[in-house]
């Protein structure tokens, strides 16, 4: 225990004492959850620039960018459509927009709103989507409401005029039904009128003889009259007074026979005439009376058929009445009537199960996750290769202590450091979001400690394994990649292939993101995480039985190469060196030789080249 | 008394037979010197001493005079007992092996600490140490600060911060400048004088002969000669002397040729120098003093000596 806590005391002290690396080590995941917790919220969205482009900028399109600008949008405007969206490619631009010629919605025309978005940029495509949905749904919202509300007043009106016309038709149908009477009426009065006349009926010829009868008679006994009178006054000659009466007797008959024969009315040859007259026009009454009669047999049918014609005006009346009854009460029966409830029918709303304000309460899992992956397999590889690249780490594999001893102090290591800035991070936390991390902060703990004490196992792992540091440091970063990539904090997990989304149920990764999003959110019993939470454990005693049972080879393995690679090199330097201080030797010790001996026996040496000459 | 015991050690690496069947035993108290060429084994050799190479043949044994636990027979067990056996001796490879980011007394502490030395223990043998080494000024400074010699004095101190009976020292003076050379060697003798067995592996030849008691020579994996240098010596030249003539190269080629097997056990030419070793000098002598007489050589200088324990190795690698 003793030796531990040296082991760790001694890390810290290594790891505090390379500054850099310390800044690095404590700073780096503070700075990475910050940038995180700043990336991923959403109160603002102010950093999207939206270009639009329309044929011609109307009100309307107008209207909508006032909206995207209330909104703290950066909208630019461009008069070339190709130039808007190759600009999100160039990334001025987020999105481009493409409005319509005309926004005006006057026929069945839709109105198409194109978004040309960079799918490339996962996150920015769906906070695009998000954010100009929602402004561009209100506008549809409000737009359909207006047509929705023209349409639902000209149903009503159309109900209110419906209603005032059913008294016409009420009007029509009683005149209808009177015409219908009175047709009947004259049908019948017709069909009583009799038209048939004969000879025999008015007997114009019995007049005709009874006249000639009379008018014989008459003259016979005018003649007779008048023989007599004339006889009577040739009787009474001169007898004053009664000669003259006589006269006029005779006079008289004499009018009375101008009356019957005479010509000049009033006479007898006039009421002849008149009965000719009469007589004549009683055969064209005979005969109007034939037409009438012929005319009613004619007219007959089609008043019947104008009865029926009405008995069908009058059904359709009614269809007609039925119908407008059927339409109001078609109309009347429509309780939706408001134009924002017809044109939303539903309002969804998302309500959050646990309280919400920006996405990052709920990446706050996924992040806190995050960092302690990266920092704990980070940290651990370091710690395990920084143990491994040093020059005492020779000496340390021949000391007494055993291997699970050095083992032990760098996981605890890790995990006090992982726990020191994991205690920052929940400072920091619970200071905005006390509410959700509070109630159940000793399970999320526990969670934390589980997941990163296999995060270092696996960082500890990579670091025996790998040799050099860049290597370890690449397989680390990959496997955390890998662990995170096949979670949903990049691509939701129900979107991947099913074998993907098989693999990722055990992913730690995963199970630890899960297990702390339930914990924090929902406060569950620890029995509800429990199968998880030995999953991990049990994940992480695998790790450590691996290091234990692997760490002597590997770094026995590690130490040879090593050692190996140190001696070739050092060996190296010093026949560099050996030769190098060789050289300078014999160079200095040939100056020397030259003027210690060579310069008081010049003479014996010219004496002796001479000589051997 | 043996203090380490190395029987038949045989190892082969990558195919090759590094280590072939090397037997040799250190004695207590003694400065035991291994030499030979670069790849010769020397750091494989000390590898196996230190326990990081398990032999394929052969073993390496210490023998404590420490009270031990159990019996004798138990040495046996202990031997198999690495971690016992690793508080025996004290090791300073050949580059520096200690934190350089920690102090001196830092670094000490975390080897006392894990070589399970008690913190009372650790702070005397670290100013025992330190007082020793001379370094007692600078024990609060980062290693990575001292100059190359404080480093290397640092790191044989952490090879001894757990009083091991035996030391183990690769190459404890290259990288060094030949004052901190002289410097560590005079270190290594006050250590040895202490009580402590060493062992050392170098190429600093007449370094070796002075400070060593006994040498092994290794070539290509193979023990040539073990033993003390006098030992050595006498086998190899069989008290021959060595006869060093300074002259001009022309007449080097005149004495190769003149002296060509005649009285004769080994001629070597260097440049302007000629190096004949004899075990008839007086013959010798007198046909260098007639040629000179004659005016056939002219030289600068004459001198007789024995071999030193680099023309032993020299002559052993020759004739290898």
């Amino acid at each position: 225990m003793k030796n531990i806590a040296y082991i760790i005391s001694k890390n810290l002290k290594l790891l505090i004492r390379s500054r850099s690396s310390a800044l690095i080590i404590i700073l780096a995941p503070l700075l990475v959850i910050l940038l995180l917790g700043l990336a991923f919220d959403n109160a603002n969205i102010f950093g999207l620039t939206i270009g639009v482009y329309s044929e011609s900028y109307g009100p309307n399109v107008d209207s909508f960018l006032t909206q995207l600008y209330e909104k703290e949008l950066r909208v630019i405007k461009y008069d070339n459509q190709e130039k808007c969206i190759e600009e999100i490619k160039t990334g001025l631009t987020n999105t481009c927009i493409i409005f319509p010629a005309e926004l005006e919605f006057e026929s069945n025309e839709q109105k198409k709103i194109t978004f040309h978005v960079d799918y490339s940029k996962i996150n920015l495509v769906w906070m695009i989507m998000d954010t100009l949905n929602v402004r561009f749904g209100t506008s549809s919202k409000e737009i359909s409401e207006d047509l929705i509300g023209v349409l639902v007043n000209k149903l009503s009106e159309s109900q209110k005029e419906l209603e005032d016309k059913k008294a016409a038709l009420s009007v029509i149908r009683s005149e209808t039904l009177d015409s219908q009477g009175k047709v009947e009426g004259v049908t019948f009065k017709l069909k009583g009128f009799n038209f048939a006349s004969d000879n025999a009926t008015f007997n114009v010829s019995g007049v005709e003889e009874q006249i000639n009868t009379v008018k014989v008679n008459l003259t016979k006994h005018l003649d007779d009259a008048r023989k007599r009178v004339s006889s009577a006054k040739e009787v009474a000659g001169n007898t004053t007074g009664i000669g003259e009466k006589l006269e006029n007797a005779l006079n008289d008959i004499y009018l009375a026979e101008e009356i019957i024969k005479g010509s000049t009315p009033p006479s007898f040859t006039r009421i002849e005439t008149l009965f000719g007259t009469l007589k004549s026009n009683l055969e064209n009454a005979k005969l109007q009376l034939q037409e009438a009669s012929q005319l009613r047999e004619s007219a007959t049918p089609d008043l019947d058929t104008v009865k029926e014609q009405l008995d069908e005006s009058l059904a359709s009346l009614d269809n007609v009445d039925v119908t407008f009854n059927s339409i109001i009460e078609e109309i009347q029966s429509i309780k939706v009537t408001d134009p924002e409830a017809i044109a939303q029918p539903f309002i969804t709303e998302i309500k959050p199960v646990a309280a919400q304000s920006t996405y990052l309460n709920y990446l706050f899992p996924s992040l806190i996750i995050l960092v302690v992956m990266f920092i704990s397999m980070l940290l651990s590889t370091t710690l395990v290769m920084m143990e491994k690249h040093s020059p005492a780490y020779f000496r340390n594999f021949i000391t007494p202590t055993r291997n699970i001893t050095f083992i032990i102090g760098t996981y605890l290591t890790n995990m006090l450091l992982v726990g020191i800035q994991l205690g920052i991070i929940l400072l920091i936390a619970g200071y905005f979001f006390s509410a959700e991390i509070v109630p159940s902060l000793k399970l999320s703990v526990a969670i934390l400690v589980l997941a990163a004490t296999f995060f270092t196992l696996w960082g500890m792992v990579i670091g025996y394994l790998f040799t050099s540091e860049e290597t370890a440091t690449l397989a680390t970063i990959s496997s955390g990649s890998i662990f995170l990539f096949i979670s949903s904090v990049i691509i939701p997990l129900e979107s991947m292939p099913p074998i993907v989304r098989n693999i990722a149920a055990f992913n730690p990764f995963v199970i630890c993101e899960r297990v702390l999003r339930e914990v924090i959110l929902f406060n569950p019993q620890i029995s509800v995480v429990a199968d998880d939470l030995l999953l991990i454990v049990s994940y992480s005693v695998g790790l450590f039985v691996f290091i234990l049972a692997s760490q002597g080879f590997m770094s026995r393995h590690f130490v040879q190469r090593l050692t190996y690679h140190r001696h070739k090199r050092q060996r190296e330097e010093m026949q560099q060196r050996e030769q190098k201080h060789f050289d300078k030797m014999v160079k200095k010790v040939v100056k020397e030789k030259l003027k210690e001996k060579v310069e008081p026996h010049r003479h014996h040496i010219s004496f002796g080249l001479r000589i051997g000459k | 008394m043996i203090a380490v015991q190395v029987e038949n050690l045989t190892k082969e690496l990558g195919g090759r037979l590094v280590l072939n069947g090397i037997s040799f035993d250190v004695h207590q108290g003694e400065i035991f010197g291994v030499i030979g060429m670069s790849g010769s084994g020397k750091t494989t050799l000390l590898n196996h001493l230190i326990g990081f190479l398990d032999p394929d043949e052969g073993e390496v044994r210490y023998h404590s005079n420490r009270p031990m636990k159990g019996t004798k027979t138990e040495l046996e067990q202990m031997r198999k007992n690495m971690r016992d056996v690793r508080r025996m001796f004290g090791f300073s490879p050949q580059t520096p092996s200690f934190y350089p980011r920690l102090t001196i007394k830092e670094n000490l502490t975390h080897f006392g600490v894990l070589h399970k030395v008690d913190r009372k223990s650790i702070e005397a043998t670290s100013a025992h140490l330190l007082e020793l080494t001379q370094l007692e000024a600078h024990k609060n400074k980062l290693a990575e600060h001292l100059s190359g010699g404080m480093q290397r004095r640092l790191s044989i101190m952490c090879g001894l911060i757990h009083k091991p009976e035996v030391l183990i020292l690769d190459e404890p003076t290259s990288d060094l400048d030949p004052l901190l050379r002289d410097e560590t060697w005079k270190l290594i003798k006050e250590i040895n004088k202490l009580g402590t067995t060493i062992i050392i592996a170098s190429h600093f030849l007449e370094e070796l002969e002075r400070v060593c008691d006994r040498v092994a020579i290794i070539s290509n994996g193979t023990l040539l000669k073990h033993g003390t240098l006098d030992e050595i010596k006498k086998s190899f030249a069989k008290d021959a002397i060595e006869i060093e003539i300074d002259t001009k190269p022309e007449y080097v080629k005149v004495i190769m040729q003149h002296f060509n097997k005649r009285n004769v056990d080994a001629i070597r030419r260097e440049e302007d120098k000629v190096r004949i070793l004899t075990k008839h000098p007086q013959e010798v002598l007198f046909e260098l003093a007639r040629m000179l007489r004659s005016g056939r050589l002219h030289a600068y200088s004459l001198e007789v000596h024995r071999p030193t324990l680099r023309e032993v190795f020299e002559k052993i690698m020759r004739e290898k």
